[in-house]
């Protein structure tokens, strides 16, 4: 089980990056307009990106999304990653750590903060939460340093892995425990198949601090699983998920703690879209990996082409920060505006 | 007018009196749906149960039946009646189904139940064949009876149904039938 999990790191990695594992569907993020404000014209250079984010400035509403750890040859995409977070004063996720709980010599795969000084989330998935307890959950994010804990949920990555892990009677029960008992802030992120508002509704009631969209529209688990599995059988549902604009708009409808946007995040217009729609940040992570390619020096320039796109965008709306941006007009288009009719989605709680 | 008004609430009629029984007939597939995925379902998947409690009367006494059984129904070459009921039994210990359909006779559904064949007509429900298990859980979702006719799916199917289950936090064929979704249909272009 051991190796498993640390071997299964390293397929992920190969497996994204050779194979087309995006999904088909889009983000949804086309189907909403910006209103320009009504203020004088902004330049580019007059635009300031930088924001909060856990109640700490950083310079940009982006960050490094969860990704990888666990299997040596992962140390080095992590570090890569964290001198670019460095670099920028942006976030970073850590892939899930539970290589590590079970094999500690695996630990500094995960220890970035021994040479960067960023802001980083733990991450473990919500089906191990049954087998460690909260003591075990804090230590393990003590040891790497990190700021908070993201718990993964992937119920459909779990279908689709040929050693899932199905058994998710008690997961919600377990996040709520765990948001009772650790000191860590706790954040419910899906991996790539987004979140609905009746689930929303139900992490609304507990101490979990903030959720993560994780929508489709970007990297699809359910595909790269389905490279790992020699039988076609769950082929069916691989454009199964919500869309991240579309998860985005129901979890803003009925949380009203800390939302990030993570999934098929591409372009400085998803960025600005999903800060208007009301992201506290948004989740980048397939382009990263691909930039890493080139080291840390092709995340730093990815990311400064981002940060480029992202004031570009900012200054056609007049915004000359984030605050202005989070309190621009939109307009939701169809077909997705009919989609959240049907959801019964009241649009007037986002902001 | 009047004629169709009689014609017509006769037919809301007949509904209501045959609710619980399953009234189907064969129509082109033309409401689709999209299942809203649940990120946390509170079920494990091995406890899922694709079992649908059917009630429907028996016979001429008119008594009252019912039977636990795969929502699937396979549609066979041969006409599923007295005739060939040991057929239908064989095939009901090897793949577990109950319902079964003639590719020659689409009005009438055959249901095996305790080694006799029950005859319900098919009225206004529709019959969709599944190619997979989402189009067997998209056609319970809308009231519909998911068939197929090859014999070597039926496992699949069902297996595939189960996830479309697990995925929409749906521990019954019953929370499957009330599962959110969205009418594509309706969506405009």
């Amino acid at each position: 089980m051991k190796n498993q999990t640390s071997s299964r790191k390293l397929e992920h990695i190969n497996l994204s990056l050779n194979n087309n594992v995006q999904f088909k569907i889009s983000n949804q993020f086309e189907n909403i307009s910006l209103l320009p404000k009504n203020s004088k014209t902004i330049v580019q250079s007059e635009v300031d990106i930088s924001t909060l984010f856990l109640g700490r400035k950083v310079g940009a509403p982006i960050f490094i999304s969860a990704m990888t750890g666990g299997h040596e040859k992962t140390f080095q995409i992590n570090k890569n990653l964290a001198e670019a977070a460095d670099e920028f004063n942006i976030p970073m996720g850590l892939g899930s750590q539970r290589a590590m709980i079970e094999n500690s010599n695996l630990a500094y795969t995960y220890d970035v903060k021994k040479y960067y000084d960023i802001i980083l989330l733990g991450n473990i998935g919500i089906a191990q939460l049954a087998n460690y307890k909260s003591s075990q959950i804090e230590r393990m994010l003590d040891e790497v340093h990190a700021d908070a804990l993201c718990v993964h949920t992937n119920p459909a990555q779990e279908i689709a892995q040929p050693e899932g892990n199905l058994g998710f009677k008690n997961a919600f029960a377990n996040l709520k425990s765990l948001a009772d008992a650790i000191d860590y802030k706790v954040i419910l992120k899906e991996v790539g198949n987004g979140i609905s508002k009746e689930v929303a509704e139900k992490v609304n009631r507990t101490k979990v601090y903030g959720i993560d969209t994780g929508g489709a529209g970007g990297t699809n688990w359910i595909a790269i699983e389905l490279f790992r599995n020699y039988s076609h059988d769950m082929d069916f549902i691989k454009e199964w998920g919500i869309p991240t604009a579309q998860s985005l708009i129901e979890i803003k409808s009925v949380f009203k703690r800390s939302v990030t946007a993570t999934g098929g995040i591409r372009t400085g217009s998803d960025v600005v879209k999903a800060i208007s729609l009301g992201a506290e940040s948004c989740g980048i992570a397939m382009p990263m990996l691909k930039a890493n390619k080139h080291g840390s020096n092709g995340i730093k320039h990815y990311i400064a082409r981002l940060i480029d796109d992202i004031k570009h965008e900012m200054s056609l709306l007049n915004c000359a920060s984030i605050e202005e941006l989070k309190s621009l007009k939109f307009t939701i288009n169809a077909p997705l505006s009919d989609v959240l009719k049907q959801r019964n989605i009241d649009l007037n709680h986002l902001r | 007018m009047q004629k169709n008004t009689r014609l017509n609430s006769g037919h809301l009629r007949q509904n209501r009196e045959s609710n619980k029984l399953i009234n189907l007939l064969i129509m082109h597939m033309n409401s689709d749906i999209k299942f809203i995925h649940c990120a946390i379902p509170n079920i494990n998947f091995n406890d899922i149960s694709i079992l649908q409690k059917m009630t429907f009367y028996a016979g001429n006494s008119q008594k009252r039946v019912s039977i636990n059984c795969s929502p699937l129904a396979l549609q066979v070459s041969f006409n599923p009646d007295l005739d060939n009921r040991l057929k239908l039994i064989k095939l009901k210990k090897t793949t577990g189904i109950s319902l079964f359909l003639s590719s020659k006779n689409t009005k009438i559904l055959f249901i095996l139940h305790k080694n006799n064949i029950i005859k319900k007509r098919l009225n206004s429900l529709s019959i969709i064949k599944s190619e997979d298990g989402l189009d067997a859980a998209k056609a319970i979702r809308l009231k519909q009876l998911p068939f197929l006719n090859d014999i070597n799916k039926i496992n699949l199917i069902e297996k595939q149904l189960k996830v479309v289950m697990f995925l929409t936090n749906s521990k019954n064929i019953t929370q499957l039938a009330r599962a959110p979704i969205i009418h594509l249909n309706n969506l405009t272009k």
